[in-house]
């Protein structure tokens, strides 16, 4: 049993360098891995190499019958000019390669060495895997904790830990959980157990270090300690176990739950402080329940698809937008609690990242490719999820089977990437949408689907072929007829009063006569007629302000809205825009209450 | 109230006592921590790996010049005292880690007197015991390239003597190095050392124009140390395709299959 007491007198005693703590530092300091240089000699491959090897293990490759170029230049191999010899050497590495392969038995596999792997296996640690002077797990866990408590408060002046104060909760914390973990049904070593210990102790010092108000006199914050460490330590191990050894995916994972847990502590801290019995539960049963799903979600989202580089995807802080939105929402939500619930959650967000990263939405690996910058995806992810607590069961309508099925998350997923493509060729406006504006027209249609239930059961039924629909189209109309002239304000407001008007009428979304949705119809009656080329100035400088602009979209849609919506009333709404033009390029001011007066008579006429 | 004087004494004699000696700790941790960055960079370089191998990390990888993170090693070996180190068990630690330093700074003369005067004890310091060993090798081998790569070439058997002379060439120092700590993982960076004897051995008789770099019963030995790298990447943690692709750089770069 590990005493926390013991390690944080043991600390204590480190910094005062009593006896006890300082023998535990000094141990930590002879064992502390050595990375070896190699003597000063390149490994790059020279035609003397190439040509001793040809003569030798690869005389098989010198038949001219086969490989006639390289029986060619073998011949000339030391009269070779620099063309030859780049290709005799390339030649060299391509049959290296092969012979290898054939050698083992196996498939030609392109050499590329992973770096982490290459710094891990060129450390040295002063004793043998298999040598008995090894100390134990508890010891190597204590020790690596006073290791750490002692770098830490080191660096700190004046900063002693007792048990009262918080630092001192933070340690106890992390002693309880590494207490609870049965490191015997553990595949994991004691080394890798140790070092994620350490890095946890040392990234929830620090966490709370920078924000000292959220422990001030809080001993819940222990417990919440306790269960976010004990939560992250179990997750990882089995998430460390899956890494099928891979160096650099284990470094990534240690890396990631240090941040989720710094995440977890500053997003919960106040929370967890206000609300206790909500967040850490009231009994055995459900005792720190909430923050344990939460670190798993986070952790299976690192775990769970190799491909993502979350570290370029989300920030500290946009890590902690994620913890947030994921506690809030599993917080009203108990059914998220359960293992469908983990794994709808982590579904979500995984294919939030995806989509946003594979499409070239925001940044990945590419960064000339990429169009928003990182951390929208936490903005995104916080909104869905924020925004998935009114109509849960119709937002998420089959949690269990097909937890991807997102209805928000799937809107949103579209409307970003249309939002982020490249304008086609020949269009007219080219402007792009910054990430805050396109944050805002995912805020402002996500409200919309959510607070409509009969949207959302229409959603359900075709995917959200409705909200995506409307934007794509109202924003293909956009390309093609406005101009410079028109401002990404104005076109969000556009792209925004499409859905709502969507939300407004369904049939919005039925084809018009030229097989656009009709809202983009109307979009463009008002749009293609702004931005036209006016011989008189001052109807174009009357029309193309942003307030007019708005303004007009506001109307056509509204009026369009109580008309009986077929292509008749298209034509009609169209005419009378034109005629309002046509007025004011003859000297009339822009009136829109004649308009919509006009409009309104103009589509009741029609009707009738 | 006023604490007695005489336990005020003996407190501030217990923090100057123990002050000296932490200082001394923290010192060798410093240059172990510079030592390793400067040995990263080296590393990385050396096999023309790039990236960024924690990409998660809040501390990026070291970059620049490994000499300016071997000098910070050196000057913080030099601050640390000897006499608190040895109390504390370490001081074999500071010299191994002196030695190091100073062979890749170019001081060779000091880094083969530094690893002379230190006597390791084999079983409590496996590790330290071996490089001490091989520090002389390590020496020769960079000695080897560098008279290789002078405008005029040393003599080709003085250099052939720096790496493969019985008994003092690189490679028996290297054998009698591994003999120090077998099982132990120093034997991954002694056989690749040994290779880079073979490597240097090789540059230089080409530099010479000899009609073959290796002979015969030199080709059985290299062939027979790239197997056994890979059989020890294996078994100290290296995954399958890893030690293949490491053995295979070697190998290439060697011109011997295995």
């Amino acid at each position: 049993m590990i005493s926390p007491d013991l390690i944080i007198f043991a600390i204590r005693t480190g910094l005062r360098l009593g006896e006890a703590g300082r023998r535990a530092y000094i141990d930590r300091t002879a064992e502390r891995p050595l990375i070896l240089p190699l003597p000063n000699v390149a490994l790059s491959v020279t035609v003397s190499t190439a040509r001793d090897w040809f003569n030798r293990d690869g005389r098989q490759y010198l038949d001219p019958e086969r490989f006639p170029r390289l029986a060619r230049l073998h011949e000339v191999v030391d009269d070779l000019d620099e063309q030859q010899r780049v290709n005799y050497l390339q030649l060299y590495e391509e049959l290296y390669d092969v012979e290898q392969a054939r050698r083992r038995g196996d498939a030609v596999g392109k050499v590329s060495l992973d770096p982490a792997d290459y710094v891990r296996l060129m450390q040295v640690r002063e004793f043998a895997a298999d040598n008995t002077q090894r100390p134990s797990t508890l010891q190597r866990i204590v020790g690596a904790l006073v290791d750490a408590g002692v770098d830490y408060f080191s660096s700190v002046p004046g900063a002693i830990p007792s048990e009262e104060r918080r630092h001192g909760r933070v340690i106890i914390g992390i002693v309880r959980a590494m207490e609870s973990i049965p490191f015997h049904e553990l595949s994991v070593d004691e080394r890798t157990i140790s070092r994620i210990a350490s890095r946890l102790l040392k990234a929830g010092l620090d966490t709370l270090a920078e924000q000292p108000e959220i422990v001030a006199s809080d001993h819940n914050v222990q417990r919440l300690v306790e269960q976010a460490a004990e939560g992250l330590s179990r997750d990882l191990s089995k998430a460390w176990e899956a890494s099928d050894g891979r160096f650099a995916r284990q470094q990534m994972l240690v890396d990631w739950a240090e941040l989720v847990f710094s995440s977890m502590l500053s997003a919960a801290g106040r929370r967890v402080v206000e609300e206790p019995a909500k967040y850490l539960g009231i009994d055995k049963v459900t005792h720190g329940r909430l923050i344990k799903v939460v670190g798993t979600t986070m952790i299976e989202l690192a775990s769970g698809d190799g491909r993502l580089s979350l570290d370029r995807l989300v920030s500290r802080q946009g890590l902690e937008k994620l913890v947030e939105g994921t506690l809030l929402v599993v917080s009203e939500h108990p059914q998220l609690a359960g293992p469908a619930g983990q794994e709808a959650l982590g579904a979500v967000i995984r294919s939030l990242a995806r989509t946003l990263a594979n499409k070239g939405v925001i940044e990945q690996d590419d960064q000339a490719r990429a169009y928003f910058r990182r951390d929208l995806l936490p903005d995104v992810a916080r909104l869905v999820l924020q925004k998935t607590n009114r109509n849960f069961e119709l937002i998420w309508p089959d949690l269990e089977s097909r937890p991807e099925r997102h209805l928000l998350a799937i809107a949103a997923k579209r409307i970003l990437t249309a939002l982020s493509a490249e304008p086609p060729q020949g269009s007219r406006w080219t402007l792009r949408f910054t990430g805050p504006q396109a944050l805002a027209l995912v805020d402002a249609a996500l409200n919309e689907m959510a607070n409509n239930p009969q949207w959302l059961i229409e959603a359900a039924k075709r995917e959200d072929r409705y909200l995506a629909a409307a934007v794509e189209a109202t924003l293909k109309i956009l390309r093609k007829k406005a101009d410079s002239r028109l401002g990404p304000e104005t076109a969000l407001h556009i792209l925004a009063s499409a859905v709502r008007a969507v939300a407004m009428r369904l049939s919005f979304v039925e084809k018009s006569p030229n097989g656009e949705p009709m809202v983009a119809a109307v979009v463009e009656a008002v749009i293609a007629t702004i931005f036209r080329e006016h011989e008189a100035i001052d109807a174009a400088w009357q029309l193309v302000r942003d307030e007019a602009v708005r303004g007009l979209i506001d109307l056509a849609l509204k009026r369009f809205a109580t008309s009986r919506m077929r292509s008749n009333d298209l034509a009609v709404l169209t005419e009378t825009i034109e005629k309002h033009v046509r007025d004011l390029l003859d000297g009339s001011p822009l009136d829109m209450k004649r308009l919509d007066w006009a409009m309104q008579n103009a589509l009741e006429e029609e009707s009738t | 109230m006023k604490r007695p004087v005489l336990i005020q004494i003996l407190l501030a004699l217990i923090i100057l006592t123990c002050t000296a000696g932490c200082d001394s700790t923290r010192l060798l941790r410093e240059a172990q921590e510079a030592f390793n960055q400067g040995a990263e960079i080296e590393n990385r370089a050396r096999l023309g790996i790039s990236g960024d191998p924690a990409s998660l990390s809040t501390l990026p990888p070291p970059k620049g010049d490994p000499t300016t993170y071997y000098e910070i090693a050196l000057a913080r070996l030099e601050q640390a005292d000897d006499a608190s180190l040895k109390r504390d068990g370490l001081w074999v630690h500071k010299r191994t880690l002196l030695a190091l330093t100073h062979w890749k700074l170019g001081n060779h003369e000091q880094a083969r007197e530094t690893a002379r005067q230190t006597n390791a004890d084999a079983h409590r310091h496996p590790r330290e015991a071996s490089i001490l060993k091989a520090i002389p090798a390590l020496v020769q081998i960079d000695n080897a390239i560098e008279m290789t790569q002078r405008d005029e070439a040393a003599p080709l058997n003085a250099i052939e003597d720096e790496l493969v002379g019985t008994p003092y060439g690189a490679i028996s120092i290297l054998e009698e190095a591994r003999e120090i700590a077998p099982g132990h993982a120093i034997q991954v960076y002694l056989i690749q050392s040994r290779l880079s004897a073979y490597l240097a051995l090789a540059r230089a008789r080409e530099r010479y124009g000899t009609a073959s770099r290796f002979n015969d019963s030199e080709i059985t030995e290299v062939r027979d140390s790239l197997t056994l790298l890979q059989e020890l990447l294996n078994r100290f943690g290296a995954t399958t395709a890893d030690a293949e692709q490491i053995t295979t750089l070697w190998g290439r770069a060697l011109g011997v299959s295995h």
